[in-house]
């Protein structure tokens, strides 16, 4: 029940930016395309209300990246409460969420002894990752992932950890020792270690690239589909709004599938570069 | 292009937010939840670790009383069996005694009633004695009174 009116909810806001993009559709289909998906510091609470200009020279992504992380905060700090023999309702749910973190990406990769160390870590990554793609399914907010800054940022981070972890667990000079390929000419050696190295940058920014280009393209498709009712005919309509809540579906299930990968992808990086080789 | 477009600002907020939540969660909320969690994991572990212990428990009892069971069957078939063979050696010789005693009460009787016999005998004798004496005196007309008479009247008595 809640579901169907949330899609009705969702097709009245697509419906109601209709105008909108009548606006400026004829005279520019992508810079109105790309005007809701990027990053701005107006936000529009209703499609026929004016813009509202965000305080403190905010952008929108900013705003959305520092309301998912008030929304956790509140969700942890106020469900959850220490010695709780009986949990019920969101801490259910949030356990749930730590659990499946804990069962499905950290422990099989990095093992109980490993994984209890760093379960907080990616059981955050994945909380902030699908709250803030979540978010930004909202009609009135933007996915700040979809956002390439934002995504790099947490790629980077991940790039870092890789190597300070990689350090910390096998020292420096074992680090690099672990990239360099046993019985083979020195130059080729170090050539082998410098791809190793291009390979784990490389990573990074699949990384960044893959959870930047998911969450802008499924926001880029649905407004595409509602941009076609101008661009071809208003009567296209019954066809391009199924379509855009399809694919309003489908972005829900990306959104929790790409802070899924991203953390088992992170989670796998760290614990190869902080594992020795043959091990 | 715009989309490409770097903003190191953004970025460094990223960090400082996701910085900010990752140090709230793992000081505040994180101890008690992932705490609350291993708790109900070992009260369950320990739960099932106790329902195993009384299941083998439960197990042992069984195998024990299945034990005693036989053990007391085995027993009562010994006990029966004892009881059978005693009770044949009993019914044997009472058997025996009470043929003994139905022997000896046959052989008494027997002899009772010969002696019964006997002094019937003595008796009739000595009542025909009597008689033959009360005859011949009332024959003879004198007295058969002395010890020699009477002798005489008893051998007559025996020859008859």
């Amino acid at each position: 029940m809640k579901r169907l009116c949330t899609t009705i909810l969702n097709i009245f806001l697509l419906f109601s930016a209709l105008p909108v993009f009548a606006a400026n559709a004829e005279d520019d289909v992508s810079g109105t395309l790309f005007h809701h998906v990027l990053n701005g510091n107006e936000i529009t609470f209703f499609p026929t209300a004016p813009a509202v200009t965000l305080p403190f020279g905010m952008s929108m992504h900013l705003l959305m990246l520092l309301l998912s992380v008030a929304l956790i905060i509140g969700l942890f700090l106020f469900s959850v409460k220490k010695g709780e023999r009986k949990p019920k309702g969101m801490v259910v749910f949030l356990e749930s969420i730590v659990l499946f973190v804990r069962d499905d990406i950290v422990y099989p990769v990095m093992g109980k002894k490993r994984g209890e160390v760093w379960l907080t870590f990616f059981s955050t990554q994945f909380i902030f990752l699908s709250v803030i793609n979540l978010l930004g399914l909202i009609p009135v907010f933007k996915s700040a992932m979809g956002n390439i800054n934002v995504s790099s940022a947490m790629a980077l981070m991940v790039f870092l950890l890789i190597f300070i972890v990689g350090i910390k667990n096998l020292g420096l000079f074992n680090f690099f020792k672990n990239s360099y390929p046993e019985g083979v000419s020195p130059p080729i050696g170090i050539f082998v270690v410098l791809l190793e190295f291009i390979g784990l940058f490389t990573k990074s920014i699949v990384l960044s690239l893959r959870l930047f280009a998911n969450m802008f393209a499924g926001h880029l498709a649905i407004l595409s589909f509602l941009v076609l009712i101008f661009v071809i005919n208003p009567f296209f309509g019954f066809i391009a709004v199924p379509f855009a809540v399809f694919t309003y579906t489908l972005e829900v299930l990306v959104a929790l599938l790409q802070a899924f990968v991203f953390t088992l992808l992170s989670c796998i990086f760290i614990m190869m570069s902080s594992t020795p080789e043959g091990e | 292009m715009e989309l490409f477009k770097l903003d190191p600002g953004l970025a460094i907020w990223t960090w400082i937010s996701f910085g900010i939540l990752f140090f709230i969660l793992w000081k505040f909320a994180f101890p008690a939840l992932i705490g609350n969690i291993k708790e109900r994991e070992n009260l369950i572990a320990k739960s099932v670790d106790n329902a195993d212990e009384i299941q083998k428990r439960l197990n042992d009892i069984n195998t024990e009383y299945a034990g005693i069971i036989k053990k007391a069957k085995s027993e009562a078939d010994s006990i029966l069996l004892e009881t059978r063979k005693e009770s044949d050696i009993l019914k044997k010789k009472l058997l025996l005694k009470a043929e003994q005693e139905a022997s000896d009460i046959v052989k008494n009787t027997k002899d009772k009633m010969l002696e019964e016999r006997e002094s019937l005998i003595l008796s009739l004798q000595n009542e025909i004695a009597d008689f033959a004496c009360d005859v011949s005196e009332k024959i003879v007309g004198s007295s058969f009174t002395s010890d020699k008479d009477r002798d005489w009247a008893m051998e007559l008595a025996k020859s008859l």
